[in-house]
């Protein structure tokens, strides 16, 4: 059974009456892109699982603290990422060696697992060469799927400010891609 | 902006990994979601008061464990306060029974008084309906030259005066005490008193240890030093204000 795809009927999504999130479906929606948005700011899958892992322990501890008055519950969550992801560098301030990059096979059929880990190792190279913020900002949008107003809400930037770096780093990383290709 | 390819090279995610977290979050859920939810707390909070409980617990646990051996000094009398349930010793004179000796012959009280080592007055004011019992007491002899005197009431109210040389500790529970003075010397009035018990052998001499518990009603002690000699006046029951037995005892003189 795929818990991404299929919520099942009994666990955390089986919520009290004062929790205002479902749980099931937030699980469902938000937990590939938690794990994408590590994905392309760590560069390593098993880092990623860990983080994401992390990130939702610390989001079911804290749940109570959620207030759906201050924004929406993935804005929080990626909040959440965010601490944590700054938790792993102030740990681990050496980058990932490049043979471990995408070294982790995800499930699916095989010929798709090849070419979108082979397209997750060359991306993963390119991303290395960007600074922390502009790999942050392409991890907030790319993996993480956030609109430019999200992002600019969780990182304090203005909405057209994300979108001109956006637009410029994109620019830099399509160059580098179709080199590569 | 042609960036597909930032959208296509994502990786997915594991499905076991997704089912292992999933898991790992749903048990979390069932250890937890009873007692939270329950008590209107949160997990973390929950924890903290526990926490708190459990350091009350031992906290007072350290504390009782402090006050089985506490002494503290009161003019020349030491008082040792212990628990309100203890083990109690008391040490039993008997007569041997090849002793030849007979035991003290009783004499009049006056003449008890005058056999006295220290100068002892007899106390110039009593409560209300109390006097003094002049039956023939047991002569004070060495070494502690003790005396009993009593005085009664109609309805069998008694106040004892108990002198004795020496100086025994006070065994008495922490808030069962307090200090005051007695013609200025410092004194120890005591409610309450661990019971009395016999010796298990009718007669026979030696040390017994008992598990007693202290009985708040029991009366007042009202002990006091004076020229080397302990002084003690009791009641036997709540007959008697605190202020009333200080008085008799102050019109007994001061050192």
């Amino acid at each position: 059974m795929n818990r991404v795809r299929e919520a099942p009927r009994r666990g955390i999504g089986a919520a009290s009456a004062e929790e205002s999130v479902d749980w099931e479906s937030a699980y469902r929606d938000l937990l590939p892109k938690v794990y994408r948005f590590f994905a392309y700011r760590v560069g390593d899958a098993q880092i990623a699982e860990d983080l994401t892992s992390a990130t939702f322990e610390r989001a079911w501890k804290g749940r109570r603290r959620y207030d759906q008055d201050l924004g929406a519950f993935e804005g929080w969550l990626f909040g959440i990422a965010r601490n944590v992801a700054a938790d792993h560098f102030r740990r681990h301030r050496t980058w990932l060696p490049l043979d471990r990059v995408a070294s982790q096979a995800a499930d699916g059929p095989l010929e798709d697992l090849v070419e979108r880990n082979t397209d997750f190792a060359r991306l993963s190279t390119l991303l290395v060469g960007l600074s922390p913020r502009e790999r942050e900002l392409v991890s907030l949008k790319y993996g993480g799927r956030l609109t430019n107003r999200a992002i600019a809400r969780l990182i304090g930037l203005s909405e057209s400010n994300v979108g001109t770096i956006l637009h410029r780093i994109v620019g830099r990383l399509r160059d580098r891609w179709e080199e590569k290709r | 902006m042609r960036d597909e390819f930032l959208y296509a090279a994502a990786p997915a995610v594991r499905e076991r990994f997704a089912d292992e977290l999933y898991e790992s979050l749903s048990r979390r859920r069932r250890t937890f979601a009873g007692l939270p939810i329950w008590i209107g707390f949160n997990r973390k909070t929950t924890i903290y008061a526990l926490s708190a409980v459990l350091v009350a617990v031992l906290a007072v646990a350290c504390a009782r464990e402090l006050f089985k051996q506490r002494y503290v000094q009161v003019g020349d009398i030491w008082v040792l306060e212990v628990a309100p349930q203890t083990v109690q010793r008391m040490e039993f004179f008997g007569r041997p029974a090849n002793a030849l000796s007979l035991p003290p012959r009783p004499i009049p009280v006056a003449e008890a008084v005058e056999m006295l080592p220290y100068e002892f007055h007899l106390p110039e004011w009593v409560p209300q309906g109390y006097s003094l019992v002049e039956d023939e007491v047991t002569p004070p002899i060495a070494p502690m030259w003790m005396i009993n005197l009593n005085w009664a009431k109609e309805r069998g109210e008694v106040i004892f005066l108990w002198i004795h040389e020496g100086d025994a500790e006070i065994r008495v529970p922490p808030d069962m005490w307090k200090e005051t003075r007695v013609n200025g010397a410092a004194a120890v009035l005591i409610r309450g008193r661990f019971p009395f018990f016999p010796h298990p052998t009718p007669g026979a001499a030696g040390p017994v240890e008992r598990e007693v518990r202290w009985d708040e009603d029991a009366g007042l002690t009202l002990e006091w030093e004076q020229g080397g000699f302990r002084f003690q006046l009791m009641t036997f029951g709540d007959y008697l204000a605190e202020e009333d037995l200080i008085r008799m005892a102050e019109s007994m003189g001061g050192p």
